[in-house]
């Protein structure tokens, strides 16, 4: 790998120099201290409930008592199926946007437009879109599936923007050199573009993976928000964040399991996110990519 | 035909324009087989246009539009029907920045072999080991031909990417300035390796470097800027060229006049 090399900033250079450092360091810190302030209050709330039981039971008494264990298995069917729906779906459109349509030209520039559009709308919007479409007019009823077809849609937007940007970012130079070489643009975006824009797909997947695991108002339409164990992904089921708002705000004397639900979640999106990373790294140091 | 005709690549009133701006216009030039022609002239004479034409590079450019005809090994390259990826192989190019791709050694060579389906698996290591001989660069990478090729300084880069071009056994190699962003002595390794292919193939080169042109060029071919496009001045033999041009514009110019 290329070591990177960074240049050292000049750090003096008279007092006001020194006092915008001094703002930038405390807004940075500040930043982060919301971060550690959140984590810091669900762990001092919630570690005191966490354990193997709370995991593998199921909830007791709505949810006051038992374990999260078939809602965070409709959680992961969820996320399973959105994104497995909207990976694909979004490579192609980015790919398609970036490489296989004219920059610049009418149909790119509509269907960005659209996208923007799509990535704005409020996840109550999807959620009835999804209750129209998946539940009613495709017959699933509130199932797993419908949720997760909802979701894939609600972040398909934001994951061919993020891919469509990071494949933009690459160089021409590969392109050039790939078709100088009668390579095909299938094979060039295959082999050479991807994992060169690997690191920006990274990006969209995890934020696409954080949106489908926070969301609760499209899911309350399509999933439903039973917390039995769900018997396959036509079945309805309950998602974490649905938990999380139920235990918070319709239950009294919920509030210490939905601080340990919301522990697990976020446990859960920091442990997918650093997976992906990981992976992604491994897989790349193969193909001799680099960053 | 009985003979190999001795010219390789045929011309006829080449002209190129991006979108409304005519960039080169009327070339008729003849590039003669297993000789190196070296196209000289300052900067916006349309070279690099002359020279994207040959391999059809310039379909990538939008709104590039290209008049005339241009017959490389006795197929018209300009025609509709004309198979692109088969021309691209058969004529490589190289740029004036290095282009490796960011990948490993390996795969930037195999690459394009895999996707022309040009031998087995051991063949094709086979072929990359010779093409890396070719150039110099075997015996500097052969015990990692599995890290990345930007680890390479930017003379090995661009030896790579001959070398990746190579692999493809071309019989016209189009060279855009290759030495222009490399220090002296890489810059004199990829001269020595371009005379050392001039046995195998037709090599056409642009260059602003005018005692490159006399060391390794046969033919010089010189463009010009006038009346608001790039065209051709004149073209013969580097002998005839740099020392008895028949253009004013070619004395000015071979002599460090003007341009």
């Amino acid at each position: 790998m290329k070591s990177t090399s960074r240049v050292q900033l000049p750090t003096s250079g008279g007092q006001g120099e020194l006092a915008v450092t001094v703002v930038m360091w405390l807004v940075a810190s500040l930043v982060a201290m919301i971060l550690i302030g959140i984590v810091g209050d669900l762990v001092w709330h919630g570690i005191g409930g966490l354990r193997w039981s709370f995991l593998a039971d199921s909830p007791a008494r709505a949810g006051r008592s038992g374990g999260i264990a078939p809602i965070l298995v409709s959680t992961l069917l969820i996320l399973a199926i959105a994104m497995a729906v909207a990976l694909p779906l979004g490579l192609a459109a980015a790919i398609g946007l970036s490489d296989f349509s004219r920059r610049g030209g009418a149909f790119a520039s509509i269907v960005g437009r659209t996208l923007d559009v799509l990535a704005a709308v409020p996840s109550i919007v999807f959620g009835l879109f999804g209750n129209a479409v998946f539940c009613g007019w495709m017959g699933l009823g509130y199932s797993l599936l419908a949720g997760g077809l909802t979701l894939a849609c609600m972040v398909l937007p934001i994951l061919v923007r993020t891919i469509e940007a990071s494949l933009r970012s690459v160089p021409d130079d590969y392109r050039v050199a790939a078709a100088s070489l009668g390579i095909s643009r299938t094979r060039a975006t295959w082999s050479v573009l991807l994992p060169r824009a690997s690191a920006g797909i990274v990006v969209g997947w995890v934020l696409g993976i954080g949106r489908v695991l926070a969301e609760t108002a499209a899911l309350l339409f399509t999933s439903g928000y039973v917390d039995r164990m769900p018997r396959g992904i036509t079945d309805s089921g309950r998602s974490l964040s649905v938990h999380i708002y139920d235990l918070s705000m319709n239950i009294p004397g919920g509030t210490a399991n939905a601080y340990t639900a919301s522990l697990v979640l976020v446990g859960m999106l920091l442990l997918i996110n650093g997976m992906t990373r990981v992976t992604v790294h491994v897989c790349l140091r193969g193909s001799g990519a680099s960053e | 035909m009985s003979d190999v005709d001795p010219i390789v690549i045929r011309t006829r009133e080449l002209g190129v324009a991006y979108g409304r701006r005519e960039v080169l216009r009327g070339v008729s030039l003849e590039v003669s087989r297993l000789r190196v022609t070296a196209i000289i002239g300052p900067s916006g004479c349309g070279k690099t246009s002359f020279l994207q034409t040959l391999n059809r590079i310039s379909d990538l450019i939008p709104g590039s539009r290209v008049t005339g005809s241009a017959i490389v090994e006795g197929v018209d390259v300009l025609t509709r029907t004309t198979d692109v990826r088969t021309l691209r192989r058969r004529v490589g190019m190289i740029f004036q920045k290095p282009n490796p791709f960011p990948l490993s050694i390996r795969k930037n060579i195999q690459l394009a072999l895999r996707e022309h389906r040009l031998g087995s698996r051991d063949e094709i290591e086979a072929t990359m080991e010779r093409v890396l001989v070719d150039v110099g660069l075997w015996s500097e990478v052969r015990d990692r031909l599995d890290t990345s090729a930007m680890t390479l300084s930017g003379g090995q880069q661009q030896r790579l990417c001959i070398a990746r071009a190579l692999a493809l056994s071309p019989e016209v190699m189009l060279l855009d300035e290759p030495c222009s962003a490399l220090d002296p002595i890489a810059s004199g390794r990829v001269e020595e390796l371009i005379l050392s292919l001039r046995q195998r193939m037709t090599i056409v080169i642009v260059t602003h470097n005018l005692a490159q042109a006399k060391r390794i060029a046969d033919d010089v071919a010189m463009f010009w800027f006038a009346d608001g496009a790039g065209q051709l001045v004149e073209s013969g033999p580097v002998a005839q060229i740099f020392e008895a041009p028949q253009s004013m514009i070619t004395r000015g110019y071979t002599h460090g006049w003007q341009g």
